[in-house]
């Protein structure tokens, strides 16, 4: 039976796979951190001193000067640092928002808030993203492909009660919506709680990120005056992944559960075999495209 | 039919970025000129203070630079000299679209309206999926392109008997070295020239735009003094272009990492799949599970169809031309439906079959069945624009 075989095939290919991915992301957490933390430190330091001479000849301040001190901000603002706070403001680079900013290049998010401002940095980040987004592409894929094929292991599926397949279908719909409101609905509440945002811009900020648009208007932890858990963007990483994990699985699973409910209520075979027809043509394409690839 | 389909898709996708251009216009910008007005406000205000600066007085003038820094208002122009540039000028707007549906995101432009929010999500929500398939066709005329003009190297390598596993690698690294040429070397020198970039810098913005990262540190075509219309539309060209290549060199290395890990099995994964897979599992699962009597993937089978046929085919099918025609034998031993189901996402992974993904799966198999499908290499090109054509007649016929 190729199911068992594939089933058991995931199960022990998933973990070594996983361990993978998180070392990686690890790794990616260590390495920006240590390129870094120091050039931020120093940005941080000119940022002050700037400001500390600009107050102290104000007074025969013309426009020349201000021009000056805009441009100033505005480098500053680039370079990630925040210009509201002071320099005893949270480092952009500690552990925590390392692996988040980590998290953000392997998922092609890329919010942008936080971006290396060193050549070094630059440099690795370059490969970083070229190893780390297909690792996560095949970590995403593999995951909905094995949940898939267990959920879809309802070979037999039309042999059973109308009873049992009733009962399945519900099991599933209960399954596809407690995930969805465990991973996609809770957490922004729990995000538009913590920063202060309306519920709206938690669900945007939720959507932008987990589409992996990732404009960086909103992300999570990055208000100096607010104190976070030292955890939370750590934990923000992970609910990211778990979004993109939940969606790999659900978005195909959608259909196919729309088309069981469908096949319950019209369980007329002339249609299930009028589509039958369809695929086939569509389908031998690739077929023919197989062998060439193998 | 093939290449009209794609002409068709582009014309759809264009039309959809200029739609939501025109609309992110209208949502956006008077709220940024608005913005860029308050900005002009305060400067000119604190300019007849500031004999007087207070430090409060500065703390409250930094700050409004720093929300019109994150509202997109440049605070380096004063509103009156630099009136004509916006951020949500059609060319601009129509690359901010170009970001959503790509998933870069650059960032340096954000909606600030709730309406424009509200716009993105469902802009996204079609045409992210859009997108997606429009990459699809465009990878696979590229690839199939790139791949006939590496044949034709590839022929002349085998005419001088170079040894086949050599040629492989050969045509995977030249593969990799022409798109290199096209889509990374020369947009960053463009890069470096019109943006005055330093090469590091360029070549960071081309990864991380094509990657669709997309940091929205370096933009290109975003600083004020840029002035060509044509120039951010152009740089959208060149990333569409672009990201059907990298999607390529991305799967490739993921199938590398794949094959350090020992999973020799035939699996598409990869960027593009993940794009495609938006709308491709959608609209392919719904019609492949209409069949339940489809047996589930045979992936570990996979590798042993193409050797099994090969021996029969001279018989099945003497009068036509032998090796494009080694592609079609394994439809008879398994049932159609089944296998061919099975890999609805293989249509829109064109890209996981490139040269480079092949020479490891050549490694993978036995060396005998290697061996005897080497030759007909260059010469099994042409069975591609001939594909879909083929099998949907037969489909009919049956």
């Amino acid at each position: 039976m190729p199911h068992a075989r594939l089933c058991s095939f995931l199960g022990g290919g998933l973990l070594p796979l996983l361990l993978a991915y998180v070392c990686y992301l690890l790794l990616g957490a260590t390495i920006f951190q240590a390129l870094e933390k120091q050039a931020e430190a120093q940005s941080r330091g000119q940022f002050q001193f700037e400001k500390l001479r600009f107050l102290e000849n104000y007074t025969c301040l013309d426009q020349r000067a201000l021009e000056e001190f805009v441009q100033v901000i505005m480098e500053a603002w680039v370079k990630g640092v925040n210009p509201k706070g002071n320099s005893t403001n949270p480092s952009n680079w500690d552990f925590g928002s390392s692996f988040f900013f980590a998290g953000t290049v392997v998922t092609t998010i890329g919010y942008g808030n936080l971006a290396p401002s060193t050549e070094e940095g630059q440099t690795f980040c370059v490969f970083y993203a070229l190893v780390g987004i297909p690792l996560n592409a095949v970590f995403l894929n593999h995951l909905g492909k094995g949940l898939r094929a267990r959920l879809s292991a309802l070979e037999g599926w039309e042999d059973q009660s109308r009873r049992s397949q009733i009962l399945q279908m519900l099991g599933l719909a209960l399954f596809v919506i407690l995930g969805t409101v465990l991973i996609l609905i809770f957490p922004p509440i729990v995000f538009s709680h913590v920063e202060g945002w309306s519920i709206s811009e938690g669900f945007y900020f939720a959507f932008i990120t987990l589409s992996t648009i990732g404009f960086g208007d909103y992300v999570v932890g990055t208000d100096p005056s607010k104190h976070y858990i030292s955890v939370y963007r750590s934990l923000a990483a992970i609910w990211i992944l778990l979004g993109l994990a939940w969606l790999a699985v659900v978005l195909p699973l959608g259909p196919l559960l729309l088309h069981r409910c469908f096949q319950l209520w019209l369980p007329s075979r002339s249609l299930s075999l009028k589509e039958r027809g369809a695929p086939e043509a569509d389908g031998l394409p690739t077929l023919q495209k197989l062998p060439v690839s193998a | 039919m093939r290449s009209t389909t794609l002409l068709a898709l582009l014309a759809l996708v264009l039309l959809y970025l200029v739609s939501g251009a025109l609309v992110f216009q209208a949502l956006e910008q008077p709220h940024e000129q608005q913005a860029q007005r308050e900005l002009g406000e305060v400067r000119e205000k604190f300019l007849r203070a500031h004999p007087c600066v207070s430090d409060q007085d500065l703390g409250l003038f930094i700050k409004e630079v720093a929300d019109a820094l994150g509202g997109g208002a440049n605070p380096d122009t004063n509103s009156t000299s630099n009136g004509n540039h916006s951020a949500w000028d059609l060319g601009s707007a129509f690359f901010f679209s170009g970001t959503i549906i790509t998933t870069i995101g650059y960032g340096n432009a954000a909606l600030r309206t709730d309406a424009g929010r509200l716009f993105c999500i469902f802009y996204a929500l079609v045409g992210i999926p859009l997108f997606g398939i429009l990459l699809a066709g465009v990878g696979d005329r590229l690839g199939s392109s790139l791949r006939h003009g590496i044949g034709h190297i590839e022929a002349i390598f085998l005419k001088w008997h170079v040894p086949p596993e050599l040629v492989r690698v050969l045509s995977a690294v030249l593969f990799l070295l022409v798109g290199c040429l096209l889509f990374v070397l020369t947009p960053t020198f463009v890069f470096c020239y019109v943006e005055g970039w330093s090469k590091l810098e360029a070549i960071y913005f081309v990864v991380v735009t094509l990657t669709t990262v997309g940091f929205g540190d370096y933009v290109a075509g975003a600083s004020p003094n840029q002035n060509s219309a044509a120039y951010q539309p152009l740089v959208w060209f060149w990333i569409l272009l672009g990201l059907a290549y990298f999607a390529s060199v991305l799967t490739t290395i993921g199938n590398w990492l794949r094959v350090v890990s020992r999973r020799t099995r035939a699996e598409m994964g990869g960027l593009t799949a993940q794009a495609a897979s938006w709308t491709g599992t959608v609209t392919a699962r719904v019609t492949q599970r209409a069949s339940p009597a489809a047996p589930p993937p045979p992936e570990k089978e996979r590798p042993l169809l193409p050797p099994l046929p090969c021996p029969a085919q001279p018989a099945g099918r003497p009068p036509s031309p032998a090796p494009p025609e080694k592609a079609e034998p394994p439809s008879p031993p398994t049932p159609p439906t089944a296998s061919a189901l099975d890999y609805p996402s293989e249509n829109l992974a064109f890209i996981d079959e490139s040269s480079d993904t092949q020479s490891e799966r050549g490694c993978a198999l036995p060396r005998a069945p290697r061996g005897r499908r080497r030759p007909p290499n260059p010469p099994r090109k042409p069975v591609r624009p001939r594909g879909p054509g083929r099998p949907r007649d037969k489909g009919v016929s049956d």
